[in-house]
């Protein structure tokens, strides 16, 4: 095989929502850059943008002012990675991040300081930063409690219109349900399919024309989001100009075209700014040259080239990306063995309460860094001069119960990135 | 001379007619295929396609452009070879009838002449020195090639190096001297002669029975009777560039080439090699000549994809038969090579299933192995069309290899799911066959598929199936997907292995590779789907097919082969 080493000012090892945003922000500050990783779990992804919603957990506390959140989170536990950036970097990763999706065709809504909230595909409410405008106007009919048609797909798996209408009936009584034949499939449904198939206009008809019947008294009908794949903002207008009617759509469980259609943003975004893609390829060893710089073993099993790397950043994310290994009695890091801050001993993982609000403290497990977001090695001191870590994989927080997943990412990202580019 | 004449007249005729007998079995039966093919070409000039066959003519045909985007490599080996050749052909073996006529002040030893033939002989050895060694260096270009192969880079060669020779053992030999100095040195004085002698000697390189004298008033004198006698047929010898060295490294042993009459039989030898490769032309891989240019063009009027059936494709199915000139290059990116490294079957690889459909179609007889092989080649393929992209004759491959699954699954051996479908229980390979690896290839060891670490990480997100684009395409009949990819993981991750092999999944897979690619957990789902096909290959070799239900083979061959 043709062998094609690389040289680059930062490599980012790691192809979720921090790895992305890192790469991102680094090719905007004009860094040679390359990332590596598998970038499918992606696909997981939601596609709406967190900034922190809920603390202390311990009391399922909800706040509207994220940065209040932020503020009362860290007065209680410094520990969290947000303590290491400034509100001013916070909200200018926010708005590089959104503003690039928005080129990409991926336009976000929200608003500046406040959290807003949305439906999820169980029928709960949550409440969160940044939406597709896809989403907007979910967050619009719950405000007004607006008369609404939720409609879902004979097929869809995990995705009850019905379940959703029944959860919200005591709060929202004028949501409705309706279940129709998805045109032109039958059998078991796959979201991206019906997103691909709606990329046509015959079939976007035949939807509006089933529809139609059941819209009735609703200001809104609402879908799973399955409106387009690749021109999501196209399919979105046609069906809106086909039913009258505004509409919105509702994330579906992951794996999601919300995700697919970020992987799809960023891929072809990312590659367009220049970024070198490794994207499949993992590190496999590493070793620090004379100068400091590292030099990086790629490849899938065995080296198939190398990565020569000024600075590099850590985004590989927790234990379903990778990036934090569980032994039987100890979490690893998994590509430099940094030391990992965690519960001494697998009893003191979890709480016995498998759903015990307060989480479990294995969730906070994670890598320790300095105020400029370096590991620490074992000695208490920054493992490498020129390395970093972005992302979930940091210690001291609890994304999925605070509701800071995409925030942290997008901060420490733009953070890291910052320092590197300061030199 | 009349031998010559005689030799020619067979060779041109075997030419002729070997290129009527293949032309015939493109177009027979010709009241079909005739009148198709003359309204498909009147369509396509009809329908503007005229720019893209002159277009093809230019870049494509003259200047091979579309290999040079492929492989500069390639194309310089086969553009020397193409151009030296032809400058050759035209310049040099019609000179009778093209440059002594229409070049008045032609003459084969004057520049630019001489110096043009040295150059196109020096364009062809070297292009035909790189393909040489291409054909060494890269590993599965060597495997795949036959005799055909090394003797007609071997003809290439012998022609244009006795020709050389020739004209080396002509400038050493002191006959020739002789002869040529008759004729244009009318009653030389001795001492002129001798002058001559030693000029040629001196800048030609000449060698003479008794050496002439070598100081430099002879020679300048020799220069100047040269000049007034010779030098008007004869330019300088450093134009000779390729016959030059030749004429200096021969020189201790040019006496006894004089003595062997050396330019005599290297002229004939010239001549007859010449013939040979005009009378085995249109039976040999440099029928490409007469049979690409044809193909590139019907590519060009047909476009790609061309015409799905009737009897223009199938005259362009003969057509394709024939211009293959076994480069190989849609073997080395086959996206099922690596089946071919598994099941050590060549006829997986495009350019040799091309030569087993050629044998099957031109009806030859077949063993009963060798027409098992035809199918495990066609049944492995997932008709991805790259070999149709790269073909550099223009040939559509992923055309044949449709038509010929069509003709198989009719009449035998099928498709390997057909067997296999409600049979879970073939017998594993015998022991012995296990201990030829040679032979088997490495296809029945289940290496991801009897890894549990393959299939650990399987959270069952079904973003395989989700992406895959063979069950978006038959999504609309359920009954074509017995199985979905994430479900064919789980088949094999419960050890079930032989139901997956069962599905009709793992064989309409396309290996575009989409799964592998965004499945989060990195799980290499195309990779398992080709395992399964292979470990299904290896396992059906050591199966009677007739008692699975195949219907009667015609073969005369019996048994299986070993």
């Amino acid at each position: 095989m043709e062998r094609k080493d690389v040289s680059c000012d930062v490599l980012v090892i790691g192809a979720g929502l921090a790895g992305m945003a890192a790469s991102l922000f680094a090719l905007e500050k004009g860094l040679v850059t390359a990332q590596a990783g598998l970038p499918g779990e992606t696909l997981f992804a939601s596609s709406v943008l967190d900034l922190m919603a809920v603390t202390p957990i311990e009391e399922g506390r909800l706040w509207e002012d994220p940065f209040a959140a932020i503020a009362a989170e860290i007065a209680q536990n410094p520990a969290h990675p947000y303590a290491k950036v400034a509100r001013k970097d916070i909200e200018a990763a926010f708005g590089a991040f959104t503003g690039f999706l928005a080129q990409a065709g991926m336009p976000y809504a929200g608003r500046d300081g406040r959290n807003v909230e949305i439906l999820t595909p169980v029928g709960t409410s949550k409440r969160t930063y940044r939406v597709p405008e896809s989403m907007w106007k979910a967050v619009l009919a719950m405000e007004e409690k607006a008369p609404c048609l939720i409609v879902d797909f004979e097929g869809l798996k995990g995705f009850s219109a019905r379940q959703i209408a029944e959860t919200q009936k005591a709060d929202w009584p004028g949501l409705r349900f309706v279940r129709l034949d998805f045109p032109g499939m039958t059998g078991d449904l796959y979201v991206e399919k019906m997103a691909f198939a709606l990329e046509g206009e015959s079939v976007r008809q035949a939807l509006a024309e089933a529809v139609r019947p059941h819209i009735g008294d609703a200001a809104y009908v609402a879908f799973p989001a399955v409106l387009g794949h690749y021109r999501p903002g196209k399919v979105f207008a046609e069906m809106e100009r086909l039913l009258g009617v505004g509409i919105f759509e509702i994330p579906t469980m992951p794996p999601g075209v919300t995700g697919l259609r970020l992987k799809a943003a960023f891929e072809e975004g990312l590659a367009g700014k220049g970024l070198k893609s490794l994207f499949q390829k993992l590190v496999l060893g590493c070793r620090v040259e004379e100068d400091g710089s590292f030099l990086f073993s790629m490849g899938r099993n065995a080296e198939e080239f190398t990565v020569r790397a000024k600075a590099a950043i850590l985004a590989s994310g927790r234990f379903f990306g990778k990036g934090l290994k569980a032994e039987r009695e100890l979490v690893r890091e998994a590509v430099f063995g940094l030391p990992v801050e965690q519960p001494k001993g697998r009893a003191a993982w979890h709480q016995k309460d498998m759903f015990d609000q307060a989480g479990h403290p294995i969730n906070r497990a994670g890598i320790v860094t300095d105020a400029r977001l370096r590991p620490l090695g074992a000695d208490g001191l920054p493992a490498f001069p020129n390395l970093y870590a972005a992302g979930s994989i940091l210690a001291g927080q609890d994304w999925i119960r605070m509701k800071c997943g995409a925030g942290t990412a997008l901060a420490t990202a733009y953070a890291a990135v910052n320092d590197i580019a300061a030199g | 001379m009349t031998v010559f004449r005689l030799t020619l007249a067979i060779a041109l005729c075997v030419l002729v007619a070997g290129s009527v007998v293949m032309a015939a079995r493109w177009f027979s039966p010709a009241g079909r295929r005739l009148p198709a093919c003359a309204s498909a070409f009147g369509r396509a000039l009809f329908r503007g396609r005229f720019l893209a066959m002159s277009r093809s003519l230019i870049l494509e045909i003259l200047l091979q452009f579309h290999v040079l985007r492929q492989s500069p490599v390639r194309w310089l080996a086969h553009f020397a070879i193409f151009a030296g050749f032809f400058g050759l052909f035209f310049m040099h073996a019609l000179e009778p009838v093209l440059s002594r006529p229409y070049f008045p002040d032609y003459e084969p030893t004057l520049d630019p002449y001489q110096f043009l033939r040295n150059l196109f002989g020096a364009m062809v050895l070297l292009g035909a020195a790189l393909a040489l060694v291409r054909r060494l260096a890269v590993g599965r270009l060597r495997r795949i090639s036959g005799p055909e192969d090394w003797l007609a880079l071997g003809l290439l060669f012998a022609i244009i190096l006795s020709g050389h020779l020739f004209d080396a053992a002509k400038t050493l030999s002191e006959r020739s001297f002789d002869r040529m100095a008759a004729d244009y040195l009318p009653s030389p004085a001795p001492e002129e002669l001798e002058a001559v002698k030693a000029f040629w000697a001196a800048s030609y390189g000449s060698v003479f029975e008794t050496p002439p004298p070598k100081d430099p008033q002879t020679v300048e004198a020799g220069k100047e009777l040269s000049d007034a006698s010779c030098a008007m047929c004869h330019a300088p010898a450093s134009s000779a560039f390729v016959t030059r060295p030749m004429v200096l490294a021969l020189q201790p042993i040019a006496p006894e080439m004089e003595r062997l009459r050396a330019d005599e039989w290297l002229h004939d030898a010239h001549y007859l090699l010449f013939f040979l490769f005009i009378a085995w032309l249109p039976f040999s891989k440099f029928r490409h000549i007469l049979t690409a240019p044809v193909s590139l063009l019907c590519r060009a009027a047909a476009g790609i994809p061309g015409e799905a059936g009737g009897p223009a494709a199938e005259t362009r199915r003969a057509m394709a038969l024939d211009a293959c000139v076994h480069c190989g290059a849609c073997s080395l990116v086959c996206s099922v090579g690596p089946s071919y490294e598994a099941l050590a079957d060549p006829a997986v690889l495009p350019s040799e299933k091309l030569k087993s459909l050629f044998a099957y179609w031109r009806g030859k007889p077949q063993s009963v192995r060798d027409r098992g092989r035809l199918a495990e080649g066609s049944f492995t393929c997932t008709a991805c069309y790259r070999c149709s992209r790269i073909c550099p004759c223009g040939i559509d491959l992923q055309d044949l290899w449709l038509a010929s699954k069509r003709e198989l699954n009719e009449k035998g051996p099928k498709d390997p799911y057909v067997f296999l479908r409600g049979r879970a229980e073939i017998p594993p390979p015998p022991v012995e066959t296990l201990m030829r690896p040679r032979r088997m290839g490495a296809a029945h060891l289940p290496r991801l598929t009897g890894d549990p670490g393959t299939f650990a990480p399987c959270v069952q997100c079904s973003t395989c199936t989700s992406v895959c684009p063979v069950t978006a395409a038959l999504g609309a009949s359920p009954d074509d997907i017995d199985a979905s990819p994430h479900q064919i993981m789980n088949l094999v991750r419960m050890g079930l292995r032989d139901d997956a092999i069962a599905t009709r999944m793992v064989w309409n897979c396309v290996t575009c590779y989409k799964c592998q690619e965004f499945c989060p957990q990195g799980i290499k789902v195309a990779d398992v789907l080709f395992e399964l096909r292979n470990l299904a290959h290896a396992r059906l070799r050591d199966v009677d097919f007739q008692d699975l239900g195949d219907p009667p083979r015609t073969d005369a061959a019996t048994g299986r082969g070993a």
